[in-house]
């Protein structure tokens, strides 16, 4: 298989400096074959121990243990995409109108200073059972706001027409607990006017 | 760094550069925390620099001869102190009498290759062990062609007359 003056040939490059990493490599296989030729049998053992030093290797497990790669760090990301969920909602829930106020906005616009026939109906019942205070009246008054924004008409109509019918309602609800509130006040005084008199009479008959 | 290029061409190459760091400090113990050091250091090299770097196995090699050196140097290691942990291979089939030469010539060679001079040790051994290319030593040891070239002549003319100084004076 190897040819022993190809062998002395490249041996003789080798000790020059001149053979490529090939032909290097053709001498070592042939050093480390059994052909070696009793000649050159006494340069085998240089060629063992390049075999052997290349055979050492790196033992230290724990060194590369601690090279690893880096995980991507999520957290922070996650966080900041919570945060920015979070404002974008709260944002839009604020920037969303009221649809009834929307209402009554468009409405004051377009006829600031009148308010509706059914409004100011159901306004006078509520005067003339309570005193509405003052929240009562908040929600009962049409409120000014510094913007509006085209809404077909007939959906004005139909929003208009169920918060009037909302409205009343409500104030038909509270005059009719005050209404009543009063009936049972005035029962009650009339009983303690009974236990009175009752009282009276134990008092006079005794004196 | 990024890990592709650690994990294909850096990390396969750590045993050679643990042979060089050994083969500098002649501790085996030193030779280990070097290659920890520049494993680690080339991990955490930022990407702009290692951009250029063509060839990692000559960039890590002169990191590593580097880092041997300084730690030859702070610690005052013998640089000619015999190697501790070389793998001796013995070879099946041959005889007790015959191993025990082999290794008798092996830990002989192995000392001529130590008391060479360093720049003669150094190519010798990243030529015929490591099987650089002669740019690639010219890089790792950051000297010319030319010395790559006359080191390596020097080195096994020396090698070559002591072995047949050897073979001579048991005859």
């Amino acid at each position: 298989m190897f040819q022993l003056k190809h062998i002395e040939a490249l041996l003789e490059k080798y000790w020059e400096g001149d053979t490529s990493i090939d032909e290097e490599r053709l001498l070592k296989a042939y050093f480390a074959s059994n052909e070696v030729d009793d000649s050159l049998r006494q340069f085998a053992p240089l060629f063992q121990v390049f075999r052997e030093e290349q055979a050492v290797q790196f033992q230290q497990k724990t060194a590369i243990a601690a090279i690893k790669p880096q995980q991507y760090n999520w957290k922070p990301w996650a966080v900041a995409a919570s945060l920015a969920l979070l404002l974008t909602a709260g944002w839009w829930w604020v920037a969303q109108p009221d649809p009834t106020t929307d209402t009554y906005a468009v409405q004051s616009t377009e006829n600031p200073a009148s308010t509706t026939q059914e409004q100011q109906q159901a306004i006078s019942e509520a005067s003339q059972t309570v005193t509405p205070s003052a929240p009562v009246l908040a929600a009962a008054l049409p409120r000014k706001k510094s913007y509006s924004r085209p809404i077909a008409k007939n959906r004005l109509n139909e929003e208009e027409e169920q918060a009037i019918a909302e409205i009343k309602a409500a104030l038909a609800l509270v005059s009719s607990k005050i209404n009543k509130g009063r009936r049972e006040a005035a029962k009650g005084a009339s009983h303690l006017d009974n236990v009175d008199r009752v009282f009276k009479k134990k008092k006079d008959s005794e004196g | 760094m990024n890990w592709t290029i650690f994990h294909e061409q850096v990390f396969p190459i750590r045993h050679k550069l643990y042979r060089f760091a050994l083969r500098i400090t002649g501790s085996v113990h030193e030779a280990e925390d070097v290659v920890q050091e520049v494993l680690e250091k080339v991990w955490k090299t930022a990407p702009d620099q290692t951009e250029n770097v063509q060839n990692w196995e000559a960039w890590c090699m002169t990191l590593t001869r580097n880092r041997s050196l300084d730690k030859t140097r702070s610690q005052a290691l013998r640089r000619t102190a015999p190697l501790e942990g070389l793998n001796e291979r013995k070879s099946d089939n041959i005889s007790p009498a015959d191993a025990a030469e082999s290794q008798d010539l092996s830990a002989s060679i192995k000392k001529m290759m130590q008391e060479l001079p360093e720049k003669q040790r150094l190519v010798m051994y990243l030529r015929d062990i490591e099987e650089l290319s002669y740019e690639e030593i010219t890089e790792a040891l950051g000297i010319s062609l030319d010395q790559v070239k006359i080191n390596l002549h020097r080195a096994r003319k020396t090698i070559r007359e002591r072995m047949l100084g050897r073979e001579r004076g048991e005859k």
